[in-house]
């Protein structure tokens, strides 16, 4: 399994990145949010996922279409 | 001239006492491979040293507890407190027959720390323990009628730890009893150690890991260490643990969607659920632990998933 990994060193699942994006957020629990992202506040730590989302999400829906 | 009718050859059955040129000696006793009664090498596996040895390293991380080889390379001394051979007397006071007794043994172990001779004493009292004798020079048990070379029956009690002062140093011991008095003589068997071969650095018992786990809303978090030293497990093994096969949730196995800073997260549906790593040999396959330098076992938790 291909994990991505983020600036932090967390490992996520590929599979994540197949929820939608609010799924995707919501699935990661508050305390660990606040581990992959050094203690940030949650609204940092979901504008964080977004951004995360937004660059692997998406990569997996242009592949989907380019099929 | 008549013929006495007697077999000529009177000692058909003694042994002969020509001198070898090469011999395996009872040297010294290092190690015990602690097993149960079923465990045995079979004659297949008898062909080599190394081929006999892999058998038993693979034994090590066995799925099945009874059918684990348990290496306990930690003897650093002896006391032989075996009784001396009862002798059956004539009435008139000739020496009729001879019993030996069974092998007693006091055994002193490298210190490795209370929790871990803890983890021994469980071995107190359990039935159908049996082991391998490993000498300086050999690895040693006894053949069956198959040729499959079975471990020796014994009983181990690890005895009350003797705590040291200021001239002795703090004491492990154990008692050894070998339950066949021939165990070390005519019915010993097996195979020498190759010159240079260390057997303990080449054969390693499982290390217990300790699971905890938090159950939150549609996840659960969980956190390893190992159960003696309490290092981080996750830590560890983080790569490895974040693959396909380590890990099982209610008995099968899932990937874990995201490790951070040692801690697992598992995406669950509401309810109960239990998680525990895979199999010691499982846990190999992906690269923690191995047959030759040990594997792990952990517990199994029981989270609560929320649904909101």
């Amino acid at each position: 399994m291909d994990a991505i990994k983020t600036k932090s060193g967390a490992l996520i699942s590929p599979a994540m990145f197949q929820k939608s994006e609010t799924e995707f957020i919501k699935a990661f629990p508050n305390d660990f949010k606040q581990l992959m992202f050094n203690g940030a506040s949650l609204k940092d730590c979901d504008a964080e996922l977004k951004a995360l989302y937004a660059i692997h999400g998406k990569v997996k829906k242009r592949v989907k279409k380019e099929k | 001239m008549s013929r006495l009718n007697y077999p000529l050859n009177c000692n058909t059955g003694v042994g002969n006492t020509g001198l070898p040129n090469y011999t395996i000696n009872l040297e010294q006793l290092t190690g015990l491979l602690l097993t149960f009664d079923g465990f045995k090498i079979p004659a297949s596996s008898l062909t080599d040293f190394y081929t006999m040895f892999a058998y038993l390293q693979e034994a090590t991380l066995n799925t099945d507890p009874l059918m684990r080889i348990y290496p306990l390379n930690i003897i650093e001394g002896l006391t032989d407190n075996t009784a001396a051979p009862e002798k059956k007397m004539s009435g008139y006071g000739n020496t009729k027959g001879v019993t030996e007794q069974t092998h007693q043994f006091e055994v002193e172990l490298e210190s490795h720390g209370i929790h871990f001779y803890k983890n021994l004493r469980k071995w107190n009292g359990r039935k159908n323990v049996r082991a391998y004798w490993i000498d300086k020079g050999f690895i040693g048990g006894y053949k069956d009628s198959n040729g499959d070379l079975q471990p020796m029956e014994l009983d181990i009690f690890f005895k009350q730890v003797k705590p040291g002062n200021v001239a002795d140093i703090t004491k492990y011991m154990c008692e050894v009893e070998l339950k066949d008095e021939k165990a070390l003589t005519d019915n010993l068997d097996g195979m020498a150690i190759p010159n240079g071969f260390i057997v303990k650095n080449e054969i390693f018992g499982l290390t217990d890991v300790e699971l905890s786990g938090t159950g939150g809303v549609l996840s659960a978090t969980v956190t390893g260490v190992m159960a003696i030293s309490k290092e981080d497990f996750v830590r560890k093994f983080y790569g490895e643990l974040f693959a396909n096969g380590p890990w099982l949730v209610d008995g099968v196995s899932k990937d874990p969607d995201s490790i951070i800073n040692w801690n697992v997260l598992f995406t669950l549906t509401a309810g109960t659920h239990k998680i525990k790593l895979a199999s010691p040999i499982i846990l190999a396959e992906n690269g923690i632990g191995s047959n030759t330098s040990g594997g792990y076992e952990s517990n199994e938790i029981t989270v609560t998933v929320r649904a909101n």
